[in-house]
């Protein structure tokens, strides 16, 4: 290259000097162009600097207060606020633990009838976005709901407790975190060594000794990576928080923003929710430990025959029928009741035509863009030695750690500042849409890359392919199939995503997740059953369609049950490494690739 | 002699395939025995039948003459005292190397440290019982999963093709110390393996398996010397085999008279290991291939009549392909059933 570099000099040279230099060669020299890590590091440093510019605005504008935005921030009332969401969030992960270690024993060992529906009826949960189970559960249970005109038939009843508050929001969030406690555990228990067990009971050990002296101690990073991915999307929830009315941070943001429209003490609460955020993350750093039950040697892998429960079953059965009938009958029953009874209602039915082209059209957007900005970054993250380019695509996934209420108002903020023009227009509402996703993006391609073998590229390359070459020909081919998984479940997520389409959408531009917002602040509840039972049906079919391609025989495991199955042992070797970053955030649905094997 | 396992018509059938039928063994305490097999033969379903990982569909197993499994009941694995060594270790990731050793023990924390201090100098890990098992090599776990094993003092160890994840050089050394360990100790072991050489050099008892079925228990001289079909004698070393016709201490061949190690009559199929062919000089028998292996030498060879035959010497005298040379056989051979 060098050698190049000189000759192209002389020529130029030489050409300035009013020479007629014949090329020698060839060809014309041209000028060293970068190559294709460069480039990869370009669109990695420019993705960091986009996500992050506004974060790093919102916390000057927290900062920028000084002593007396110090002395707001400790005043009892938003004291209670940092004690709501720890309460709210250590409650919601001993809720999610409880339901979801049971399940994840009974449906990975036990002998259990219909252990497959109840599998992936329990997965369904997943789909439910939060603010549509708190609404269904609010329309249920409330004070004047369905269980109260029930019974009022028979019991001269006044009206029902108020499940608002405290109690609606742990319920409507724990009934939808505890998957991801019971995946990672269910993969645990399916992938570990039966043999460990067996030289357990060998060296003397009843069944309940082994399962304290082996399985949990084996079941250990799941359970704590999973407690503290429900921890993480407790704190960033936004919708059931809101509907439940209870005054956790991302509800008190939002109302800072929207009632007073006062941004710096908005700046002020999102800053101590982020430190919160980053506190759960050196937490986990701490507790993990390194485990690793996978079996070593050789030989078929084995699995252990599932144990039979006898009178057990009833119990377990009854546990199996709440979760699934509270988590997704639940809405579903809802939300029909809804779609019937909107005849007895004189108001506008929605255009649901309208709403359904704005809210495909977004999220086709955001996917899409999600999807083409992933595979150069997860191509970067192959590269091992390079530390500069992990930095890089770790704090991108900030996005997606930090709640999303948060980046929205960051963003809003920073456009209103600097970029005038875009505030208030759909490529500032698309922007913050991949700013959330992208890293369920890259986490698809990124594993799905990382089974390719390096000597496959080599071998191209001697083949005379050059690199951006071996990039289509070797690399998009190969990963297709997740690299699609990941623009699908972008899809999803931004289809349901509510607090940042709330925040950054412009007026009149309504998704199906704003639009049952609005009806459910303006108590017309029956205008949510047609979009809701919409949404959660596309979310069932985009997570069956996602489950069945990844099924198909070798398709590259994409969005990753390996990756699930390590998330808890990557993450403590990383987190001091930004990839833990990625990793830890790799979803708030990190359990739906995982749910591939269990089909 | 006190008997440590007797397993008597055992037989067990996963869905539709036969694992183990009309399995019969027993072992006296203090031996080593090899099970020696194909691969999907049923030596380890057989461990695992009498470690109690799985019941036998029929038959009965006794363990120091107690019955563990059988038709009257079934003992559950925490409380057969047989220890197990498994392939792959299936070490405790969360303990470290004295936690894994200590594991099955009971007593007081001072009782249990002694005893896993004594172990691990009985293992050769004196001072390793603080580590991770992550710094340990193949070498260090195989011998860790061993002391766990014999940590609570088991009637009988099982270990499952102990050194199968090891490589070569390792496992020709860690052999010779499994064997002293067990040895000292005054273990009653089985170990299962698919190398005949292991077999036939650690074990003092080999059970020849093929199919599901037990083909022969003895000694390896006998086994090795003294095969009771043409099965166990393919699985065990390498053989001729050549149509005859016996009587009495005679068998007549296409070599022409042999000696019989036992008298026999009417059709059979002699047994020449190749070292029994010893070579002579230039003669009929035409050389077609010439295995060197240093220590010595294997030959194909060709006889008139187009049969082929496989001889073993000793390294020094240099052959060709294409050469004739002469043959004679040494010693008497062993009559097969026909």
């Amino acid at each position: 290259m060098a050698a190049d570099l000189t000759r192209g000099f002389t020529r130029f040279a030489a050409a300035r000097l009013g020479d007629t230099v014949k090329p020698s060669g060839p060809r014309l020299p041209h000028l060293p162009r970068l190559d294709r890590h460069q480039a990869l590091q370009i669109i990695a440093v420019v993705t960091a600097l986009v996500v992050l510019l506004p974060l790093v605005w919102l916390v000057l504008r927290a900062t920028g207060a000084g002593a007396e935005g110090l002395a707001w921030a400790l005043r009892p009332r938003t004291l209670t606020i940092l004690s709501n969401s720890i309460v709210l969030t250590v409650t919601v992960m001993a809720g999610a633990l409880a339901i979801g270690l049971p399940f994840a024993w009974l449906t990975a060992r036990c002998q259990l009838p219909w252990r497959r529906f109840w599998l992936i009826a329990g997965l369904l949960t997943m789909v439910v976005p939060s603010y549509l189970g708190a609404v269904t559960l609010l329309a249920a249970f409330g004070p004047r709901g369905l269980l109260y005109d029930l019974l009022a038939t028979v019991l001269p009843l006044e009206r029902l407790p108020d499940i608002r508050g405290w109690f609606g929001a742990w319920l409507s969030i724990t009934l939808i975190t505890w998957p991801f406690i019971a995946l990672p555990a269910r993969a645990v228990l399916l992938g570990s060594d039966p043999a460990l067990e067996e030289a357990a009971r060998s060296l003397g050990h009843g069944r309940w000794q082994v399962f304290r002296r082996v399985t949990l101690p084996l079941l250990r990073p799941a359970l704590t990576g999973g407690s503290l991915l429900v921890a993480l999307y407790t704190l960033s929830d936004f919708g059931a928080v809101a509907v439940m009315r209870y005054n956790a941070f991302t509800r008190a943001i939002y109302l800072q923003y929207t009632s007073s429209f006062d941004r710096e003490r908005a700046a002020i609460l999102a800053l101590m929710l982020i430190l919160l955020t980053l506190l759960l993350l050196l937490l986990e750093r701490r507790l993990g430990q390194s485990r690793n039950g996978a079996r070593l040697g050789a030989g078929a892998p084995r699995r252990l025959a599932p144990l039979p429960i006898g009178r057990w079953r009833w119990p377990a059965l009854l546990f199996f029928v709440m979760i699934v009938g509270l988590g997704v009958a639940l809405p579903v029953a809802v939300l029909g009741s809804w779609l019937t009874r909107r005849a007895l209602f004189n108001v506008t039915p929605p255009d649901m035509g309208m709403l359904t082209a704005t809210t495909a059209t977004v999220s086709a957007l955001a996917a899409l863009a999600a999807g083409a900005l992933a595979l150069p970054l997860a191509l970067l993250l192959r590269r091992r030695h390079s530390r500069l380019s992990h930095w890089l695509v770790a704090l991108t996934s900030s996005g997606n750690v930090l709640p999303g209420i948060v980046v929205a108002l960051a963003l809003v903020f920073f456009a209103a500042r600097y970029l005038p023009a875009w505030y208030q227009t759909v490529p500032l509402l698309l922007l913050g849409y991949v700013t959330r996703f992208l890293p369920l993006a890259i986490s698809a391609s990124r594993s799905a890359l990382e089974q390719i073998s390096p000597r496959l590229e080599e071998a191209a390359r001697g083949l005379g392919q050059r690199p951006w070459q071996v990039v289509l020909r070797i690399y998009v081919p190969l990963a297709r199939a997740s690299i699609l998984a990941g623009i699908a479940l972008v899809f999803l997520s931004v289809m349901k995503e509510l607090p940042t389409t709330l925040v950054l959408s412009p007026i009149g531009t309504r998704t199906f997740a704003t639009h049952i917002w609005s009806a459910y602040s303006e108590a017309l509840l029956s205008l949510i059953g047609g979009p809701g039972l919409l949404l959660l049906g596309v979310s069932a079919l985009g997570l069956i369609a996602i489950l069945l391609r990844e099924r198909q025989p070798g398709a590259a495991p994409g969005t990753g049950v390996a990756l699930l199955r390590e998330l808890p042992r990557r993450a403590r070797h990383r987190v001091g490494h930004p990839c833990a970053f990625a990793l830890i955030s790799h979803d708030h649905r990190p359990g739906l690739p995982a749910a591939r094997q269990a089909l | 002699m006190t008997i440590a396992l007797a397993c008597q018509q055992l037989g067990k059938r996963f869905d539709t395939v036969l694992a183990l039928t009309d399995f019969n063994l027993s072992l006296q305490a203090g031996q080593l025995l090899a099970l020696l097999g194909p691969s999907g033969c049923g030596k380890t379903t057989t461990l695992r039948l009498i470690a109690g990982f799985e019941r036998p569909d029929s038959g009965e197993i006794h363990i120091e003459g107690r019955v563990v499994a059988g038709p009257q009941g079934f003992v559950p694995p925490e409380n057969r005292r047989v220890g197990m060594v498994f392939q792959d270790y299936a070490l405790f990731p969360h303990l470290d190397v004295a936690g894994n050793i200590a594991f099955g023990l009971k007593g007081g924390r001072e009782e249990r440290r002694q005893r896993t201090e004594s172990l691990l100098s009985l293992v050769g890990l004196e001072g390793f019982g603080a580590r991770s098992l992550q710094g340990l090599s193949g070498g260090q776990q195989q011998r860790v999963a061993l002391a766990r094993a014999l940590a609570p003092e088991p009637a009988l160890v099982l270990l499952d093709e102990p050194f199968s994840n090891l490589d070569t050089h390792l496992r020709v050394r860690l052999r010779a110390e499994v064997r002293a360990i067990l040895r000292a100790t005054g273990t009653t072991a089985i170990f299962v393996t698919h190398d005949q050489e292991e077999a036939l050099s650690v074990a003092d008892q080999v059970a020849v398996m093929s199919a599901g079925r037990m083909l022969q228990v003895a000694e390896p001289w006998r086994l090795y010397h003294e095969p009771v079909s043409r099965a166990v004698a393919e699985l065990v070393g390498e053989s001729n085999f050549l149509p005859a016709e016996a009587e009495g201490r005679v068998a007549r061949c296409v070599l022409g008279e042999l000696d019989l190690r036992q008298p026999a009559s009417g059709p059979v199929t002699l047994l020449l290991r190749p070292e029994a062919i010893q070579l002579t000089g230039a003669g009929q028998v035409r050389i077609e291939e010439v295995q060197f292996f240093g220590d010595h030498q294997r030959l194909r060879l060709r006889l008139a009549d187009d049969t082929g035959l496989t001889a073993q010497t000793d390294s020094r005298r240099r052959f060709q392909g294409g050469q004739g040379v002469g043959i004679t056989v040494n010693g008497p051979v062993l009559a097969l059933p026909a």
